[in-house]
């Protein structure tokens, strides 16, 4: 059997009644001085990758937001060899862990995901279609009879173009969400077209009372942008929880 | 212009692209987020070293792609594709 960690709150942090982790085990607190882990013993054949994984993680978080606690997410995955593992790993890192949650205390992480232009999407995953003319205004060139050299450099740039392209395109909507939301967020984090190729995906850390208010201006968007937008939250905010300044 | 713009975007709209976007946004954050204590996370795919599995999907995958390539060349088609390492029937 090996300890689940879910997620850390501030101590004291009771055990979560009745609620049932990814392996249907009961979740429970572990006090590690100031801090109170949720944790579940489950076995180690458990622990495989999956979105049911994702899934029951999660519902963990969102029971500790039902409860009205911010719970800071760990990421799936870490195990420890028994209780006195884990506790000894949060003690060491208590000071950090105590900031963060203060960084994140009554506050929910809302996501809004949106989609690039298709033509940027598709062309960066097909092959470098046949291109006649010139590069660089100098060498006529025909793709179709060029050489594998040629062929290659053509795909490096068309690639980049549609980088390029994707970087523009995020970066206009970016302003357009900054300039509706204004200071409402409290932090924002960004992704750009990488993980996500085809994606700009931007989550904001907001005050939990303030969720129907960013839903408001989040609709006040122009309708260009709001049909391909899609929200998802509140969540638990995974995307800030990070140890460190 | 605007419109234009419309015409080149995916159907949002459609429900199971919302349900597909919210999965990837979950799981992201679940495996890829959220507060790392030990320095290392261990995840596997059935009981099986998650490195070890990436590494073999690539061996495979590359192998499955050069017998393909071996096969049409070997049937005298014209290949558009990027070059491939010279097969061992070259020549």
């Amino acid at each position: 059997m090996a300890i689940h960690l879910y997620c850390l709150l501030a101590a004291p942090a009771e055990s979560p009644e009745g609620l049932r982790g990814l392996a249907g085990e009961s979740v429970r607190a572990l006090a590690a001085g100031r801090v109170s882990a949720w944790v579940g013993t489950v076995p180690p054949g458990s622990g495989e990758r999956s979105a049911d994984l994702a899934r029951r993680h999660d519902a963990v978080m969102r029971a500790a937001l039902a409860l009205g606690k911010t719970p800071l997410p760990a990421r799936a995955g870490q195990r420890f060899a028994d209780d006195s593992a884990c506790i000894v790993e949060i003690s060491r890192r208590e000071d950090e862990i105590l900031e963060a949650l203060a960084r994140v205390e009554g506050c929910v992480e809302m996501t809004l995901a949106f989609a690039l232009p298709v033509e940027a999407r598709d062309a960066g995953t097909s092959p470098p279609a046949p291109v006649s003319g010139r590069i660089s205004g100098s060498v006529p060139v025909s793709a179709r009879g060029a050489g594998s050299g040629r062929r290659y450099l053509e795909g490096l740039r068309q690639r980049l173009e549609v980088e390029r392209s994707r970087q523009a395109e995020s970066a206009a909507v970016a302003v357009q969400v900054a300039t509706v939301l204004q200071d409402l967020p409290v932090r924002e984090t960004r992704t750009g077209t990488e993980p996500t190729p085809g994606r700009l995906v931007i989550s904001h850390l907001i005050l939990r009372e303030s969720e129907v208010r960013y839903r408001s201006l989040v609709g006040s968007l122009p309708a260009a942008e709001r049909s391909r937008l899609v929200i998802a939250g509140p969540s638990a905010p995974y995307s800030f929880a990070t140890l460190g300044p | 212009m605007a419109s234009d713009r419309r015409d080149a975007l995916p159907p949002l709209d459609d429900v199971d692209e919302s349900e597909h976007v919210v999965l990837s946004d979950l799981l992201n954050k679940v495996f890829d987020k959220g507060v790392v204590i030990t320095g290392s996370v261990t995840i596997g795919i059935a009981d099986i070293d998650l490195v070890r599995v990436s590494l073999d999907l690539v061996l495979s995958s590359a192998e499955g792609d050069m017998q393909r390539r071996r096969g049409r060349l070997d049937q005298g088609e014209p290949s558009g594709d990027p070059p491939v390492l010279p097969s061992g029937r070259a020549g």
